[in-house]
């Protein structure tokens, strides 16, 4: 069942409990530059230092959790290897959380991962998926408290394949609290700032899964009034009730006949 | 019955317009109709005519839509 959903359609980020960030950082924003589907996504600007983050969070109380986002990051040329940390469900006293990261080495090589911290105590888990820049990735972390101790479950799906799981995670028993999307934390000092963006967010009590590939297309309705009068969409004769499609932010010309006679 | 372009569903009113794509649209064109005047006098008195069922006096206009046939009707005989 899903929980919680945001889109960013609003244009700001009024849907989230609140929002976070180092005080080197800007907070998140919504733009309209980069986005997955519709109009807008959230946005972070990065430092290009290590140890910095930003972004926003959502209360929650639940004992399993998938958080599903779409996210894309611009290049960065990191001068040491280390993890950017994109997603995040937690408890509030941070015993328990698992993110959503990707794991760089020196040479750029760069596969998405999962990191957990068990009862305090954190591990890396990567995947063998390459995670590049400037591409739209549809990532959910999934968690699941232990129900005795030692049997919570962590997984990580990348554009809807199981890339990590993680069975007997020695999380605790009680439900998490929290879920924060953004830029969680880096480890990377890099040589220039760069752009993490964030779209279509939503939240359940199970699998959610990628939305479907993003419409590319539009459908133009052609009406005349109060008479039916062909019109002429880019060479295209269309009558009045027709319709056609275009590409979206493709430009089109419409013209219409100055005078009709029925 | 003539018609002629009198604007889109935004306002703009020349017949040729380009938009830019954003997401599923409904373009209108509306047309208003063409209408002329029609002026009635009488000589050497004034006698009301009927218009398509319309009283209209000497000196008199009425407007009708281009290309619509319209009766006229006058009285044969007036007494001034």
């Amino acid at each position: 069942m899903i929980i919680f959903t945001d889109d960013f359609e609003t244009g700001n980020l009024s849907k989230w409990d609140g929002v976070y960030n180092e005080p080197q950082m800007s907070p998140p924003d919504v733009g309209s530059v980069v986005v997955y589907r519709g109009n807008y996504a959230a946005h972070v600007h990065v430092k290009s230092m290590s140890s910095v983050y930003a972004g926003c969070y959502k209360n929650i109380s639940q004992k399993h959790v998938n958080q599903r986002q779409y996210i894309q990051f611009t290049p960065f040329n990191n001068l040491n290897a280390g993890s950017l940390k994109f997603a995040d469900v937690a408890r509030l006293d941070l015993s328990d959380e698992i993110q959503a990261t990707i794991e760089r080495d020196v040479a750029g090589n760069t596969v998405w991962e999962l990191q957990i911290k068990e009862q305090g105590v954190w591990s890396k888990h990567p995947s063998t998926i390459v995670a590049v820049p400037n591409q739209w990735y549809c990532v959910e972390v999934e968690a699941q408290a232990a129900t005795v101790g030692g049997d919570g479950i962590a997984r990580l799906y990348i554009n809807g394949v199981l890339a990590v799981e993680l069975l007997n995670c020695n999380f605790g028993t009680a439900p998490f609290d929290r879920v924060y999307i953004g830029l969680i934390w880096t480890e990377m000092q890099c040589e220039a700032d760069y752009d993490v963006y964030i779209d279509d967010f939503a939240l359940g009590d199970s699998y959610i899964g990628p939305e479907g590939a993003p419409p590319t297309m539009a459908k133009i309705t052609y009406q005349s009034s109060p008479i039916a009068v062909n019109a002429t969409i880019d060479g295209q004769t269309v009558p009045s009730g027709g319709q056609i499609e275009a590409p979206l932010n493709s430009s089109i010309t419409l013209t219409v006949p100055s005078e009709a006679t029925t | 019955m003539k018609y002629r372009f009198d604007r889109w569903e935004d306002g703009s009113t020349s017949t040729t317009r380009t938009l830019t794509v954003t997401g599923d649209l409904t373009i209108i064109a509306y047309y208003v109709p063409v209408t002329r005047q029609v002026g009635y006098n009488s000589t050497p008195i004034a006698v009301p005519a009927t218009i398509d069922g319309q009283t209209v006096q000497s000196g008199q206009a009425i407007t009708v839509e281009d290309g619509r046939q319209i009766t006229i009707a006058v009285p044969a005989e007036v007494e001034a």
